[in-house]
């Protein structure tokens, strides 16, 4: 009975890490593809932000530093961008987000207001640094464009951020 | 050995995160933006088919911005079209002046308005040309539609022109269908006013009037405007004639200047006449 429960979560375990890297190539593929859609005054959402955020939450800091690495490393690859720098601000915003993990807590945390608030939270530390790399290559001056833009983004993806728990992930997906 | 497995288990996030940050710098530095080759183009392509096949989506912002985009370059088009039209309109009238230069027989001198003036109902303009090129005072000022002025001073690179719109000036001038004379006044507003012309004469809306021999101050012969309107006037022996003159002289810009000055001994005859006249009415 043990090692069937041993077996169960294992089997569990892998398959919430097969739902993450397909929720992960769904979101790059919307973020090239429909982002535009949604975007206000030049601002768009990084829903991919709130998948690493959401992994870190639910699985922890060290598996939310490599899931903020991969993830970021994809959409560097799927972009124009200079390979390294989404992954590096998603890094840093899987190992910020890590501090808000509460063990055996994970379900609470995650439907809960400290969510937004740590999506938030890592939004800006990841926009911070990925402005940072971006504009260390133009003459734009770093704070005024970080609070204009990077500011404004993080409020934007946070949005997006309340609507993931208003609507509410099947249980499945939820409860990892 | 424990100890060191106890560290890295325990401070494995630091650890791992410190790792993975070389690896991004170390990424940044070698990546070449400017050069995407291998399985990227590949992987760009792909997205870049996806955007295409999900192209006709609308989007709202996008169209918005289109807009506003339009919207500028077709008030900048519209600009563009405004002076090519100035422009073309400016090229008409040159080629007019120049086919007119070409076919008048008297010696011209095109000259530009650089001044105006208007002192209650005498209205002069400075032109751009002098004495150095031969301008002197009694010259006769016109563009190809008609008589503007005259001359009344000169510099050397200035002359002063007193135009027809002029409460002073008198202009003797014909009919042309006709041959009929009468003076032609202006007391402001649009239109001259053909004097003397008899009930009994035959003038009719639309005959075109010239300056006649009868005058010394302007060359016969230039057109001046055509009758707008005949007014019969009751317990009157002659008509009120209107003239509307063929020369705008509020827009005039560019005119000539005819090399030609009255005649000397006319003018002192004249002269003399008006003066024994004057004599004789204050004897009277």
């Amino acid at each position: 009975m043990y090692l069937s429960n041993e077996k169960r979560k294992a089997k569990d375990k892998q398959l919430r890490y097969v739902y993450y890297s397909i929720a992960a190539l769904l979101i790059v593929i919307f973020q090239i593809t429909f982002v535009s859609l949604i975007e206000v005054g030049g601002l768009t959402p990084n829903l991919m932000i709130i998948l690493v955020v959401w992994i870190t939450l639910s699985e922890g800091q060290f598996a939310g530093l490599f899931a903020g690495f991969i993830a970021g490393l994809i959409f560097d690859v799927a972009t124009f961008d200079l390979i390294g720098t989404n992954a590096l601000a998603q890094t840093v915003n899987g190992f910020v987000s890590g501090f808000f993990h509460k063990p055996g807590k994970e379900d609470l945390t995650l439907k809960r207001f400290s969510f937004i608030i740590t999506v938030f939270i890592g939004s800006v530390f990841h926009n911070s640094v990925y402005f940072f790399l971006y504009l260390k290559l133009s003459e734009l001056d770093f704070f005024s464009f970080f609070f204009k833009y990077g500011i404004a983004t993080s409020l934007y993806t946070t949005v997006f951020a309340v609507l993931a728990i208003l609507f509410k992930l099947p249980k499945k997906e939820v409860n990892i | 050995m424990q100890s060191l497995i106890t560290f890295v288990t325990k401070f494995k996030e630091y650890i791992a995160f410190t790792a993975l940050i070389i690896i991004c710098f170390s990424l940044i530095s070698i990546g070449d933006v400017s050069k995407i080759g291998g399985f990227r183009t590949v992987i760009i392509g792909s997205m870049a088919w996806m955007q295409g096949a999900f192209s006709w989506i609308p989007n709202p912002g996008a169209l918005q911005n289109e807009n506003r985009a339009l919207r500028e370059l077709n008030l900048q088009l519209s600009t563009e079209v405004i002076k090519m039209r100035s422009a073309v309109i400016e090229n008409a009238r040159l080629r007019q002046l120049i086919d007119f230069k070409e076919t008048y027989p008297d010696t011209l001198i095109s000259a530009e308005i650089v001044g105006k003036s208007s002192i209650e109902l005498r209205n002069y303009v400075v032109i751009n040309k002098g004495e150095s090129v031969g301008i002197s005072r009694g010259m006769s000022v016109r563009t190809d539609a008609g008589l503007v002025g005259t001359v009344i001073g000169s510099s050397d690179d200035f002359a002063l022109v007193e135009m027809i719109n002029n409460r002073n000036v008198k202009i003797s001038a014909k009919i042309l269908r006709t041959n009929i004379s009468g003076i032609l006044t202006w007391s402001g507003g649009e239109y001259f006013n053909l004097n003397n012309i008899p009930t009994s004469f035959d003038v009719i809306k639309g005959d075109i009037v010239l300056t006649s021999e009868y005058t010394n101050k302007y060359p016969a012969e230039i057109p001046f405007g055509v009758v707008h309107e005949v007014i019969d006037e009751k317990n009157s022996l002659f008509f009120s004639v209107k003239v509307k003159p063929y020369v705008n002289v509020f827009t005039v810009d560019q005119v000539f200047v005819v090399k030609k000055v009255p005649d000397d001994e006319r003018n002192r005859l004249l002269i003399e006449l008006e003066e024994r006249l004057k004599i004789k009415k204050n004897i009277q």
